[in-house]
């Protein structure tokens, strides 16, 4: 790795020592650039239109180029934010140009797959957003910077964690396998683009469409990300420092109160506490307060930018601190970055960038023992307080028949576990660009990225009542992983007369490496192992885990061609070749992906001029392309023998024959091998059209796609009893997204107020075509956990809550449905329920089979998670100084499954349940009310709960619509004035209040109905566990905060 | 600033261009690489290389017995213990233990559904086993491992016949019975081999004769390919052919063949050298005292080692010999301050108590007992479990005590269980020191006078807190000679041979009166009808050979099959009335319950079982 580093660099700098002739030529044409207010605006882009020939603005906005022809020639001035200008060179020698700020969507210049592009000649669906947009927004994770503001980009934070993860899913669903975008950060590819401080961003763009991301191939079945980061542009160096400081509040349910609690018990457990005394001496706890509270975020970011003739930079520091609302957690972030770039001459560019984080976080109630995250913990009681009268953790007060509890003490539980982790991350990213003849540039980037994880955890030994560790153990954790990109990119730009022709070769090659160990001491020194060392005792036992492997390997050969005849008529094709290693079964190591596209510049015609002159521009675009999603995990195609587990315990392959006898662990089959396995295909057209009206104040874009997968990989569900405990990857399944995108906008000043105002939709339908036909052609999975993972301990235990199926779309409801509650007893007792007759008061449910009997033949398809329509608004309005601004996001046509309606309504377990539960049918003096009935007074006094299954069924009763919308966040801010600032050497000061989270508008009876995936044992839960909102999620939060951003 | 805006270059710059261009490309490149595979994984195609990589592939077919499905955690506590009443769970939040006291699943029933997937999966590995077995003899053994290869073989169709087993008589449609009947109802799918394609997992179920003809003669060829084999004293858990051989003898039993039952068993009761161990081992050999453990009476057991290497009990990943039944079961002690409210439990607690019409079973004939204020309390010391302020009833004690001693109940029941206040145990209470204290009611009981609050011992943490350790450490029996004896009594009973079978029924009975068993006594049952120690049990009180199955091979997982072969449902349902965790009275559906219904995820996942679920489902 290191050596291709150096050599890649001794080429680079081989050209320097090649000379060059520069040939004086007829008229030097000279002047200065700036901006309308008349500021110097250096940097700025000089170009003799249809050659490449051009050269850069100085740090005074001053240039100087020659021109052949001074006649016919003509100059193109441009810079990223500005308009572009075109000026004669027949005007004189002297030309000043004042360039406006840009104002137009197609002027801008976009970043695409190995280059960039101008909006206006852009053929694919590439959407972008600037990074000035959300530089405020109390964000640390880039990618929720695009929620609200990309049609068809529908992102989804549905926690409130610190360092929680958005989820990201462009143009629908598209397999089960559902890939995150590619980033491409600065040329290179990363992972995950959550270390990157979001205000060191200049711009992201988002390569919608197959034709636009069809370059990286494999790759980029989830769409592509670009993400350019900032450079100095101004010839006096700047100093940025900007800070915010904010208070989060979670949103969280509500317990059942001693009182509520006890009153609830003489109903459905009578004799618990109806005789007893001294019920005043119980505690009554509230174990949301104990486990949840207020906590807070601020940001600090500085940065130092600057730009001279041959090299621009930008240093730039972060921090970010954040508390989280759950007990003893919390996540912080810091890091830095350094971005240089060097041009010597107009034939060589080379440069940088270079970036570190580190994030720490702790969340002990995620990973300790029994220390399961909920956002409500309805296995609790509020009749055991939080410390015993003797200090030690609150247990279960005796001396009441029947009760009993085995469940766990939250604040114990987390108190008991240590945690911290820490990421680093280090990415590097080395260009170098030089001019060839021939009108050929070669580029070549080395990327480097870097990163290791470490955590050490201790788990105190503890036991309070039921359940607690009986050991303590000290875990150890360190994961490296690095990976190397290297790519030569030729690129061949031609103009002549009309015909201009971009066309670029490229190979790409991507190298990876793994090393990771995992220890775990069992029965340590306890002192020594809170603080995270090691000493161990005479019982202390040792677990081990680790791995290395080099071979992560992808070679790519690729290639594009864009041609145009003057601006008018575009066309454009490209293919891409990926050989992976490691991924793709042995019989299909290598996939081609093509694309097509095609333009056609409308308002460039003269009779469209002509005819609609109030049309500053009209683009009608077409195309087609391939990508493949290779997000497969390694080896997947080979069978080996690895430990065995039963129901996913590995214990149970160990044994001995003899008391104390040698332990010989055990290995088994992983699974059938499968050396077909290979990428899945999406195929996708897309048509759009982009438009700007009335002096390009009103600018749109319509888009249509259809998207269809083929060869959809399914990780398709052996028998049980074939005794395999692997499932079988497979190509198998179809998937069709067919939707609309719309964007529309509009910007205007009208003397000292100015607003901006940009809407966005994207209507998007799924379906899955095709499945499987090997074993039988349904997927169910979902489910209503109140651990993850624990089928069996649930409120509705064993169901599955989602189906995917041909002909439906992906994880689509699947239930018994809801017709009614039932008015009396007679027209209840014809249904019957796992045998027992149905009464007044409990649902009735839809008898598929007309048994009579509900049986899980009378399942159907009883709600879509897949929201219909997306949309967001960004309002921004300024006046003078004040500057207001709007981030609305919201979702129509989506149906959720509210799981946690279940386990406000119905006690669970040995459990609580929420005040909800007092709306139920015949309970607290009801009649029948919308609310089924809980259960049955049986005749000697005792309560049989919920034979119906009202809430222990997967049903329509919990389907609710999940429209919503939601003022995603608000920011009022005050630029102060220049004349002020001038005295103290600020040369601009903003002062702003924010709130993020401000308002929902929703029929939505649960907490929050922006809902990403639940977990889900199949591996697919993006896909097929989606809206389901269950109690084993963290939080969602609000956020209200103020801060500053001064510019020296 | 000096710029050049445009660039002309001379041929030798081009050139060295084109030469660098390549260089870099060429340089840049890595190879493409052959076949690569992860480096913590081993290939099949090169293991095993020797008899130890052998047995490690064999080894899941044993340890798999201690999956969290299996013996490991469920199938006893939350299943078997439920569905036959032997247990009375207090703990009713898990709507699957439910069902099974109820003795009506649903097709999604957590515990029969893991069942199915961790037996089927040990089964699985037997299979993996075999195969291993074929290609280690083919490519790397040499001549003289022929001996050790067969005997891996031998016991991996021996564990294959043992899953199998137990697949058909919790899910098989119905047993076979003599004459044939019922040997075209549907048994469970049969795997051969390990599926090498995805059309080879889409089985239908086999039929019943099928199913058991296969464990049959996985069971034949276990006998002879572990005809020579005796395991030194290290490797003493491994199958043998004896153990082949009385689960044949079994086998013949539950399918109503006498004849060969009945020449199967005798073999094995005459030849393997086993038999009934006495009454002073057998008391002391169910909790952990490892030099009881393999003993004369013992044919395949599962070792359990107090040590869960870190893990919790069979929760986890880290190879180990533990399992954690006791953890739900446990029994309880009096409170610190000697009450019975606030009593202790030597596991979760509030899980799984006894369920109280056991103790009448076993022949206790006294009725539930009241506390007295205790006339020894020492009034200037603290309430503690030696100074209590309330006892139990010394006139009731007395009267216990000599139930006890007289043997007027079945000694089995104080093996089995523990009866409150008489019963002490030696316990150390959260890392302090070991003390006797008196076994409790369960504290929630503590406030029910009606009840008796037994705690169970067998197979229970009796002298430590398990709740701390997160082990058991009591072997499991899977077959002893007990059950030899009875099955034989049973095959001699069927094929006509009653005095045979009342002799055999008696030897097992006189064992447990610590009795000489081969010599006839005052206890011996007279009659296939004779009275039994079970008091007012329409099920039991008159018919030794369903009395001593209940009482001998109690809480060992062994009634459920009886119940379903003798088809008691409705009146064992009757007999046991309620269960804690149920607010109606147990029924019993013959239609349906007897056999478990085949899991839902077999249904979503294998094509050719459409339309073969158990009936009623």
């Amino acid at each position: 790795m290191k050596r291709q580093v150096l050599k890649s660099m001794g080429f680079c700098c081989l050209f320097l020592l090649v000379s060059f002739a520069a040939i004086a030529q007829k008229k030097t044409i000279s002047g200065k650039i700036t901006d309308q207010n008349g500021t110097p605006l250096p940097g700025v882009t000089v170009q003799l239109k249809g050659t490449s020939a051009g050269q850069v603005a100085d740090g005074l906005g001053n240039y100087s180029i020659t021109v052949n022809n001074p006649q016919s020639d003509k100059l193109i001035f441009s810079m990223v934010g500005f308009a572009t200008a075109e000026r004669s060179a027949s005007e004189g020698s002297v030309i000043d140009v004042k360039l406006q700020e840009d104002n137009t969507q197609l002027g801008e210049v976009v970043v695409v797959g190995y280059g960039t592009q101008r909006r206006k000649d852009l053929t694919g669906s590439v959407s972008s957003i600037k990074g000035e947009a959300f530089k405020n927004q109390p964000i640390t994770n880039p990618t929720e910077a695009l929620q609200g503001r990309i049609a068809g980009v529908n992102i989804v934070k549905s926690s409130g964690a610190p360092d929680a993860q958005p989820s990201i899913i462009i143009r629908g669903l598209s397999t089960l396998s559902q890939p995150n975008p590619l980033y491409i950060v600065d040329g290179v590819r990363v992972t995950d683009i959550g270390s990157i401080n979001v205000q060191d961003i200049e711009s992201m763009d988002v390569l919608k469409d197959a034709s636009a991301a069809s370059i990286y191939g494999a790759s980029a079945a989830g769409g592509v990300i670009l993400v350019t980061t900032k450079r100095g542009t101004t010839s006096k160096p700047q100093f940025n420092y900007n800070y915010r400081y904010g208070v989060t509040t979670p949103k969280v349910g509500d317990l059942l109160d001693k009182d509520g609690y006890i009153r609830l018990q003489n109903i459905i457990n009578p004799g618990r506490f109806n005789n007893a005394t001294k019920l005043d001496t119980l505690a009554n706890t509230d174990w949301i307060d104990e486990t949840f509270n207020n906590a807070s975020e601020q940001n600090h970011n500085f940065s130092f930018t600057g730009a001279a003739p041959i090299v621009d930079y930008l240093l730039s520091g972060f921090y970010n601190k954040q508390e989280g609302v759950a007990r003893k957690n919390f996540s912080n972030i810091g890091g830095g970055r350094l971005n240089t770039n060097f041009k010597i001459g107009n034939w060589l560019k080379f440069g940088e960038q270079l970036s570190v984080s580190r994030r720490t976080t702790s969340n002990p109630q995620n990973i300790g023992v029994e220390a399961q995250l909920h956002n409500s913990p309805f296995r609790t009681l509020p009749i055991i307080p939080v410390f015993n009268s003797n200090g030690t953790y609150g247990t279960l007060p005796t001396g009441y028949p029947g009760l009993a509890f085995a469940g766990t003490h939250p604040v114990g539980a987390i108190d008991n576990a240590d945690v911290e982790n820490f990421k680093n991350n280090f990415q590097a990213n080395v260009y170098a660009e030089i001019k060839l003849p021939l009108d050929l540039t070669l580029r070549s980037n080395v990327g480097y990225t870097f990163y290791d994880e470490s955590q050490n955890y201790f788990q105190n030994a503890f036991s309070i009542g039921g359940v607690g560790a009986g050991k303590n153990s000290l875990n150890k954790l360190s994961i490296q992983s690095q990976s190397l990109l290297t790519n030569y990119i030729l690129t061949y730009n031609k103009t002549i007369s009309n015909h201009n022709i971009n066309a670029i070769a490229g190979f790409e090659q991507i190298t990876g490496r793994y090393n990771d160990a995992n220890t775990t001491a069992i029965d340590v020194s306890a002192d020594a192992g809170k603080k995270y060392s090691f000493i161990p005792t005479a019982n202390t036992t040792y677990q081990f885990n680790g791995k290395k492997d080099n071979n992560a390997l992808v070679k790519s050969f690729f290639g594009r061609i864009n041609y145009n005849y003057n601006s008018k008529y575009y066309l454009s094709a490209s293919l891409r070749e990926d050989a992976n290693f490691t991924v793709f079964g042995s019989n299909k190591q290598r996939g081609l992906f093509p694309s097509a596209s095609a333009a056609w510049n409308v308002s460039e015609e003269s009779f469209f001029k002509a005819a609609l002159p109030a049309v500053n521009s009209l683009k009608l675009r077409a195309s087609y392309g391939e990508l493949g999603n290779s997000n497969i995990g390694t080896y997947r195609f080979l069978s080996n023998y690895q430990p065995f587990t039963s129901l996913g315990n590995g214990s149970a392959g160990g044994a001995n024959f003899a008391p104390g006898g040698t332990i010989i662990p055990g290995v088994a089959y992983n699974r059938i091998p499968n050396p077909n396995l290979h990428w899945e295909t999406v195929k996708e057209s897309n048509v759009g059209l982009d438009g700007e009206l009335l002096d390009s104040k009103l600018y749109f874009t319509l888009e249509y796609y259809n998207k269809e997968t083929v060869d959809m990989l399914y990780e398709l569900p052996l028998a049980p009893s074939a005794g395999i405990s692997g499932s079988y990857l497979t190509n198998i399944g179809s998937v069709s997204n067919k939707g609309i995108e719309a964007m529309i906008g509009y910007r205007t000043k009208i003397n000292d107020f100015g607003f901006d105002i940009n809407l966005t939709g994207a209507w998007n339908k799924n379906q899955v075509t095709k499945l499987s036909t090997e074993t039988t052609s349904e997927l169910l999975d979902g489910y209503n956990f109140y651990n993850n993972g624990d089928m069996a301990f649930q409120i509705m235990p064993n169901q599955t809550i989602t189906t995917t199926r041909k002909g439906e779309p992906f994880g689509s409801f699947y239930g018994y449905k809801v017709l009614g509650i039932f008015q009396n007893d007679a027209e209840a007792a014809k249904q019957k329920v796992g045998g027992i007759p149905a009464h007044a008061g409990d649902l009735q449910f839809q008898d598929l089979t007309g048994d009579g009997e509900i049986t899980d033949k009378d399942r159907q398809i009883i709600g879509n998670p897949n929201p219909k329509l997306v949309y967001g608004a960004n309002i921004r309005l300024n006046y003078k100084g004040f500057d207001v601004a709007f981030l609305f996001n919201g979702v129509a046509g989506v149906d959720l499954f509210n799981g946690v309606k279940a386990y406000e309504m119905r006690p669970f377990a040995d459990g609580n349940t929420s005040p909800k539960v007092w709306g139920a049918s015949f309970l607290n003096g009801n009649g029948i009310t919308k609310q089924p009935r809980l259960g049955v007074v049986n005749a000697d006094g005792s309560f049989s709960l919920d034979p119906n299954g009202n809430y222990s069924s997967v049903n329509s009763y919990f389907v609710e619509k999940g429209d919503y919308l939601k003022l995603k966040n608000l920011q009022v801010g005050y630029t102060f004035s220049n004349n002020l600032l001038q005295k103290i050497k600020v040369r601009s000061a903003r002062i702003f209040v924010m709130a993020n989270n401000v308002f929902t508008i929703t029929n939505y009876s649960g907490l929050d109905p922006e809902l990403g995936a639940s977990f889900s044992p199949s591996g697919y839960s993006g896909v097929t566990a989606r809206g389901i909102d269950v109690v084993s999620q963290y939080p969602q939060t609000r956020i209200y905060s103020f801060g500053i951003d001064v510019n020296f | 600033m000096l710029i050049s805006n445009q660039i002309k270059l001379n041929k030798m710059n081009k050139s060295i261009y084109t030469l660098l261009l390549a260089t870099a490309l060429i340089a840049g490149c890595k190879k493409d690489p052959d076949m690569v595979g992860p480096s913590d994984q081993v290939s099949t195609n090169s293991y095993p290389k020797t008899i130890a990589d052998l047995n490690t592939i064999l080894n899941p077919a044993y340890g798999n017995l201690k999956s969290t499905g299996l013996y490991g955690f469920e199938l006893m506590p939350k299943a078997l213990e439920n569905s036959v009443h032997a247990g009375d769970a207090n703990y009713n939040g898990d709507g699957a233990w439910n069902e099974m006291t109820a003795n009506n699943l649903s097709p999604n029933n957590g515990k029969s559904t893991n069942a199915w997937v961790a037996l089927y999966a040990g089964a699985g590995a037997c299979n993996t086993a075999l195969e291993a077995a074929d290609f280690f003899e083919k490519t790397y053994a040499n001549g003289s491992q022929k001996a050790e290869i067969d005997a891996v073989r031998g016991q991996a169709k021996f564990m294959r016949a043992f899953y199998y087993f137990q697949l058909e008589a919790l899910f098989g449609e119905a047993y076979i019975k003599t004459g044939g009947i019922n040997e075209n109802k549907m048994g469970v799918p049969i795997y051969m081999a390990v599926p090498k394609s995805v059309t080879e997992t889409q089985q239908p179920r086999a039929t019943t004769k099928e199913v058991w003809d296969f464990i049959k003669s996985d069971l034949k060829d276990a006998v002879a390919l572990l005809d020579n084999k005796v395991w030194p004293s290290s490797e003493i858990g491994r199958a043998n052919k004896w153990s082949a051989k009385a689960l044949l003898g079994k086998v013949y039993v539950f399918t109503e063949d006498w004849a060969n039952a009945k020449t199967t068993l005798l073999d094995v009761i005459n030849n393997s050298g086993k038999t009934l161990m006495p009454f002073a081992k057998y008391k002391d050999a169910f909790n952990g005292n490892t030099a009881n453990e393999f003993n004369e009476e013992s044919l395949f057991e599962m070792n359990v080692d107090a040590d869960n290497k870190g893990n919790y009990g069979p929760w986890g990943n880290i190879p180990n010999a533990s399992t954690l039944n006791g953890v739900i079961w446990s029994p309880y002690i009096l409170s610190l301050t000697g009450t019975e409210t606030g009593s202790r439990p030597l596991g979760y607690g509030g899980n799984l108590g006894v369920h109280d019409k056991n103790v009448t079973r076993f022949g206790y004939p006294l009725g539930y007992y009241t506390l007295v204020n205790n006339p020894n309390f020492d009034n200037s010391k603290p309430a503690s479990f030696s100074n209590p302020a309330k006892i139990m009833d010394p006139v009731y004690r007395a009267k216990a005590e000599a139930v006890r001693t007289n043997k007027t109940a079945d000694p089995r029941l104080y093996v089995n269980l523990v009866q409150p206040w008489l019963d002490v145990l030696n316990i150390d209470w959260e890392g302090g020191p070991r003390q006797n204290v008196p076994v409790s009611k369960p504290d929630y009981l503590a406030s029910e006078p009606n009840t008796y609050g037994w705690g169970f011992r067998k197979y229970a943490a009796i002298d430590y807190h398990l709740n701390i350790v997160n082990y058991d450490k009591w072997n499991w029996y899977f077959l002893r000679m007990a059950d030899v004896y009875l099955l034989y009594a049973e095959a001699s009973i069927g094929s006509g041979d009653v005095a045979t079978g009342l002799e055999y029924i008696n030897k097992v009975k006189r064992r447990a009166y610590d009795l000489p068993i081969n010599s006839a006594s005052p206890r011996d049952y007279t009659s296939l009808s004779a009275a039994t120690p079970a008091i007012n049990d329409p099920v039991l009180g008159t018919n030794p050979l369903r009395y001593e199955r209940w009482a001998e091979l109690f809480h060992e997982g062994q009634w459920w099959f009886d119940v379903c072969r003798w088809r008691l449902g409705p009146q064992e349902a009757a007999f046991y009335g309620r269960a804690r965790n149920l607010s109606t009275p147990l029924t019993f559906n013959e239609a349906k319950s007897y056999s478990w219904p085949i899991p839902l995820s077999e249904f979503n996942s294998n094509s050719k079982i459409t339309g073969q679920q158990n009936p009623n489902y």
